[in-house]
């Protein structure tokens, strides 16, 4: 393992930060291919940065047991935002902005802008595939799922059925999406799926090691390592169109308690869980399934506003045109 | 006229109510929007849309002996982020999102969603778009216009609220979900009127930029006196090739020299910067060059490579290949 400072930068108190990068290969041969894994562009979502662990600590093992299974370079980038995972915020603090924003053209100039593109370089430089990891925001929770933006699944589909998730969600590409990293390094013809999974401030062990078991997987499928003997199966993930995901939003405001399980299948119909009036004792709305399907996003922080989102389902029948 | 155009019910309160104040003759052609409060802290915006909302109502009540004449609609926002104002916050704690890179929002998104588009719906058919705004986190801002467009209708729009400068900003991923970007994809001549510092309310400023909006009533005709006239002056235009960020090389804490607006000449001291420990005098960021210093440092704290200053030159910056 060569650990190696990418960006470093002062603090106003005179100490320094720093983005670290850990980097894996073959020790005596060119690397077939290099990948790169990022965690921590939001400083909390601690689920990726704690897969990086797992990463690291396996292929530390493996160096050391195995070191011919080497065949291509592995970039661990476990905590790029190490102000904002100190703090235990999504931004960068001080700064109040958000790491994943700040890419691609027309940043204003900030040391946060300077960084972010510092670190871009290097992923770019170094990488023929990458993942960048992602936990959901306060109020969701997410099974493991892979996102990507419309246009780019022919590339990214057969890479990400490797990583062991249960949901690939195609959807429609977002303004601000052209500020992320996802987004700037696929533009720049280097393959990069956007796993997210579970929710920020929390780790979820049985979907890291679901998604670390996937990323082995990705290694030995892409030929970067050479795993003749993973022992587990990979599951098949539900391909989910644009068209194919329904969203469930509070209609009122109150408590949400859910009813339902995350990961679970759903009828139509089906209380996915109840808002309550705690004032009143009351309960004001239940939930249902607009259809059949896999509750893969469950809300989990309880406080909700007309509009919040709730729930989201892969259908299993398309919504009539 | 008050009028509720959003109400939506929170959880241990109040419903969350969202405001327009409109002002019109019988008869009407023109609307100008203004829109301020679209961050919890841009107090000085929300102190003005107040003080507007008071001037047009004792203009246009029934007996009125005021001698100005409204001849086109005037529709005041004058908060639109609720929540984050109510919070003491830029933005909402609870769903941590930027109202202003929310737009154009959707009736069946969050609450700063909701909001958004009920502004969005409510002003995208304007004549006349105005934003109300503070300077970015951190620093202290000249009054200027900041717009997507150099044409001759923003031109108008800056010289009637009296504002030398202008920066003309070049669209971005994030720009364009930003309320100014929408209105100009509606053609709506629009600006957003920067001064000041977040958080902070400036009565001097704003008493300043108040004479500014009332003689921009008068330039565009949306308000008529028999003895005053709307004055026009002139409007400076800096693209982004015409701004110039000075950074500092060391952390600490930066002590301005000079006050945003400043005309600055080549040398001249902005500011000291002091490390925090010992009170080290470490560095003396001056003006590289001559320019209007449009964007100061307020606050005193500092990262090392961070800018303290932005200044606006007169020339284009070229870049130079060997």
């Amino acid at each position: 393992m060569t650990p190696q400072t990418v960006v470093t930068y002062q603090t106003p108190l005179g100490g320094s930060i720093k983005i670290v990068k850990q980097t894996f290969g073959p020790q005596n041969r060119k690397p077939v291919r290099r990948i790169s894994f990022v965690a921590g562009l939001h400083g909390n979502e601690i689920e990726g940065i704690y897969l990086c662990h797992l990463l690291i600590a396996h292929l530390k093992r493996l160096q050391q047991t195995r070191p011919d299974a080497f065949r291509g370079q592995v970039n661990v980038y476990p905590a790029v935002n190490p102000q904002a995972i100190g703090s235990g915020s999504r931004l960068w603090p001080f700064f109040s902005v958000d790491m994943n924003r700040l890419l691609g053209d027309g940043t204003e100039p900030s040391l946060p802008a300077e960084v972010s593109h510092a670190f871009f370089r290097d992923v770019a430089s170094s990488s023929d595939l990458a993942v960048d990891f992602h936990a959901s925001n306060m109020h969701l929770l997410e099974l493991p799922q892979i996102r990507i933006v419309e246009g780019l699944e022919g590339r990214l589909v057969p890479m990400a059925r490797h990583c062991n998730v249960d949901v690939i969600w195609i959807h429609p590409l977002g303004r601000v999406f052209e500020t992320t990293l996802g987004y700037n390094l696929n533009q720049k013809k280097i393959p990069t799926l956007v796993i997210e999974t579970g929710i920020c401030l929390r780790i979820h062990p049985e979907f890291c090691e679901q998604i670390f078991n996937g990323i082995l997987n990705l290694l030995h499928h892409e030929g970067i390592l050479d795993l003749p003997d993973l022992a587990y199966p990979v599951r098949s993930p539900l391909l989910a169109l644009p068209f194919q995901v329904a969203l469930c939003a509070a209609r009122t405001t109150g408590l949400f308690v859910k009813r339902a399980r995350l990961g679970t299948q759903v009828k139509e119909g089906e209380a996915i869980g109840d808002i309550v009036d705690p004032r009143a004792g009351d309960t004001v709305e239940t939930v249902t399934a607009p259809g059949s399907g896999l509750l893969f996003t469950l809300r989990e922080h309880p406080l909700v506003h007309p509009g919040a989102p709730v729930a989201r389902l892969v259908l299993n029948e398309s919504p009539a045109p | 006229m008050k009028e509720k155009i959003l109400s939506l019910p929170s959880p241990l309160g109040d419903p969350l109510e969202l405001y327009k104040f409109s002002f019109a003759p019988a008869r009407y052609d023109d609307t100008l929007s203004l829109v301020t409060g679209l961050h919890g802290d841009e107090l000085n915006g929300i102190y003005l849309a107040g003080r507007l909302i008071q001037f047009l109502k004792t203009a246009t009540a029934a007996r009125s002996n005021s001698p100005y004449q409204l001849n086109q609609r005037v529709q005041i926002f004058p908060a639109v982020q609720l929540n984050a104002l109510q919070a003491g916050t830029r933005i909402w704690p609870q769903d941590g999102l930027d109202m202003d890179l929310s737009f154009p929002g959707s009736d069946e998104g969050d609450l700063t969603e909701q909001l958004a588009r009920a502004i969005y719906r409510h002003t995208f058919e304007s004549t006349w778009g105005l934003i109300l705004a503070s300077a970015p986190e951190h620093f202290e801002d000249a009054p200027h216009a900041v717009c997507l467009n150099r044409g001759r209708n923003e031109k108008k729009l800056a010289a009637g609220l009296g504002l030398e400068i202008a920066r003309v900003r070049e669209t971005s991923p994030l720009r364009r979900v930003q309320l100014l970007h929408q209105w100009m994809e509606h053609e709506i001549p629009s600006l957003t009127l920067c001064a000041g510092r977040a958080g902070q309310l400036d009565q001097a400023l704003c008493d300043s930029l108040f004479r500014g909006l009332l003689n921009l009533l008068l330039v565009t005709g949306i308000l008529s006196h028999p003895e005053q006239k709307g004055k026009k002056g002139e409007v400076n235009f800096f693209n982004s090739r015409q701004e110039v960020p000075v950074k500092v090389q060391n952390g600490g804490l930066f002590l301005p020299a000079v006050t945003a607006g400043t005309r600055m000449k080549p040398g001249q001291k902005l500011g000291e910067l002091r490390t925090i420990y010992e009170g080290d005098l470490v560095e003396v960021p001056e003006a590289p060059e001559e320019g209007i210093l449009v964007s100061i440092r307020a606050a005193p704290v500092v990262y090392p490579s961070e800018p303290v200053a932005i200044l606006l030159v007169e020339h284009k910056r070229r870049f130079w290949f060997f």
